[in-house]
């Protein structure tokens, strides 16, 4: 990538064609609402077929960076180029993109199925008739997320976990090959977060979909993330998360709350011991650059 | 039955039937969004507008549903466009277009000369008084109206259910809150003179939330809701020909009912 860089280009050249491996390229983004800067200068690559994931205390930006590249909320500067495309005009590209929301909002007594909700998202075949031949296009894509028996569950009284699989179903329906989520794991509950991140991990590896990820959990960053991009209000850091995930480094993203994270991570609770080993294995530093597995 | 069915006899009463049915099924449909939306405020201020329309369609002396239709849908992007352009909610800003558009109605029914039956009619509605082209009117604007809503329905319940997933998936969210609001302004338009301004809302909220009460899924609750308007737009209209009522009120009564027994029967469930 790096050498890809380095290649001089005509000037009619735009950046995409430099970055010919690149699903998601993220170029001098800024946000500003009101008079609030929410990010600055922010840019990145991601390769297709790597995981992403974008790390940063609370009010970050880092849900209104996702917002903003999926052309939710308008930059003052830069652009954001997603399978080629310039995200503010993605046409038919949009069906190739998987998107999940961080903690969906919406009316819990809305009476409609999961079912249903699934059907939106096929959007060409329309909504009241024929449903028998679209059932078992349905039922495969939550039979992936291991919730086909949600299927005819009014979609308000799912857990929090639950409600997680099928959107997570929901934003895998049309086979993507970009997948944009926002603290996936949101509302799950402790338990089921490792598998939640495992699921996310075996789909994306088995169908070699590229993915972006909000994440606040450093374990699951070193363990999934081929890239990591630290923010707080401007791009801290990216790269190899081993490699690029210093002290100083999460100390400059998190400010004061760094000590717990270090801490957390060189003094681990007892239930976190087997994850931490596997990190101080996998996480060598002759290993950056490469994709670890 | 032939006897509960003599009414038919009667020209006036085989158009206040077809008109009645054409507004009953319209308003069970557009219900069924507005609820979703939480917009029951809104298609009530746009109701409540129409008095205006009407008084000024009098006054300038042309037909007055077709006045309410243009100043329905005035009032409806008037309110859409300041809830989207400025920093009011939306409960702001249809109390004011609400109150507004009442003082403007009634000021100008004070410029008429004399007492006005024709313009206290449209307050509670009058079947009786439906003339054909009246039924032309609300069948070829319930057909647009439902057409456009079932065409887009997809769509349109995405933007119910979460606007941001919507938007992500190309929707112009912003351009379909107008376009929504356009329909709902030609409803109310079109219902006016046949259920009257002070009850139109109720025929399009009281439908769908009964349906709420008992549906499990969106198909049913679109379907529940359209039945349920029908049956208090005919049961409504042939009990207030028998018990010599106003066929307005008696057509909300009958959808009340029905909402009770949904709510108790839901509740049991």
């Amino acid at each position: 990538m790096s050498g890809e860089k380095e290649r001089r280009a005509p000037d009619d050249m735009r950046t995409s064609d430099l970055y010919p491996d690149a699903a998601v390229l993220v170029e001098d983004l800024t946000l500003v609402i009101g008079d609030t800067p929410i990010f600055e200068r922010v840019s990145f690559v991601v390769n297709r077929g790597e995981t992403a994931m974008i790390i940063g205390p609370n009010g970050a930006g880092k849900t209104m960076l996702v917002r903003t590249m999926l052309d939710l909320l308008p930059p003052q500067t830069g652009t954001v180029t997603l399978l080629g495309k310039d995200s503010r005009c993605l046409g038919s590209t949009r069906d190739r993109i998987g998107y999940m929301p961080q903690r969906l909002d919406f009316d819990r007594t809305f009476p409609i199925t999961v079912f249903e909700i699934m059907l939106l998202r096929l959007r060409k075949s329309g909504f009241w008739l024929n449903r028998k031949a679209k059932r078992k296009t349905v039922l495969d894509a939550l039979t992936r997320v291991h919730a086909e028996r949600l299927v005819d569950r009014r979609i308000g009284r799912l857990s929090g976990g639950e409600l997680q699989r099928v959107l997570l179903a929901y934003a895998l329906l049309l086979d993507p090959d970009l997948l944009i989520l926002d603290e996936p794991a949101a509302g799950v509950d402790v338990a089921g977060e490792d598998t939640f991140y495992e699921l996310i991990h075996h789909i994306r590896t088995e169908r070699h979909l590229t993915v972006v990820m909000v994440s606040h959990d450093l374990e699951v960053v070193f363990k999934y993330a081929d890239q990591v991009l630290c923010l707080n209000r401007e791009l801290l850091c990216q790269g190899v998360p081993g490699a690029v995930l210093r002290p100083e480094i999460l100390e400059k993203t998190y400010g004061s709350l760094a000590a717990s994270y270090r801490h957390h991570h060189e003094h681990p609770d007892e239930h976190d011991l087997e994850h931490d080993r596997e990190h101080d294995r996998e996480h060598d530093p002759g290993a950056g650059g490469t994709e670890r597995r | 039955m032939t006897d509960l069915l003599s009414f038919l006899q009667y020209p006036f009463m085989q158009r206040a039937l077809l008109a009645v049915v054409t507004v009953g099924f319209l308003c069970a449909v557009v219900g069924v969004y507005v609820t979703l939306r939480s917009m029951s405020f809104f298609s009530d201020a746009i109701s409540h507008s129409a008095l205006a329309g009407i008084a000024l369609g009098v006054l300038l002396g042309i037909d007055p549903v077709v006045a309410a239709v243009v100043f329905c849908v005035v009032v409806a992007a008037g309110i859409t466009f300041l809830t989207v352009r400025t920093d009011l909610t939306s409960d702001t800003v249809i109390g004011v277009f609400f109150s507004g558009s009442m003082a403007v109605g009634v000021l100008l029914i004070g410029l008429q000369k004399g007492y006005q039956t024709d313009l206290l009619s449209y307050l509670f509605g009058d079947v009786l008084a439906v003339n054909n082209l009246d039924v032309a009117l609300s069948l070829g604007l319930a057909a647009a109206v439902v057409a456009s809503l079932f065409r887009r329905s997809t769509l349109l319940i995405k933007i119910a259910f979460n606007r941001d997933l919507a938007a992500v998936e190309g929707a112009n969210v912003v351009a379909w809150d107008y376009a929504f609001m356009m329909l709902l302004a030609l409803t109310v338009a079109v219902s006016v003179k046949i259920v009257g301004i002070v009850l139109v809302s109720a025929l399009i909220i009281v439908p769908a939330a009964a349906a709420r009460n008992i549906a499990s899924d969106f198909r049913r609750l679109m379907g529940i809701a359209i039945v349920i308007g029908l049956t208090g737009a005919t049961v409504g209209l042939v009990a207030s020909y028998y018990l010599d009522t106003a066929s307005g009120p008696t057509m909300v009564m009958v959808v009340i009912l029905i909402f009770i027994v949904t709510l108790v029967a839901g509740r049991r469930r």
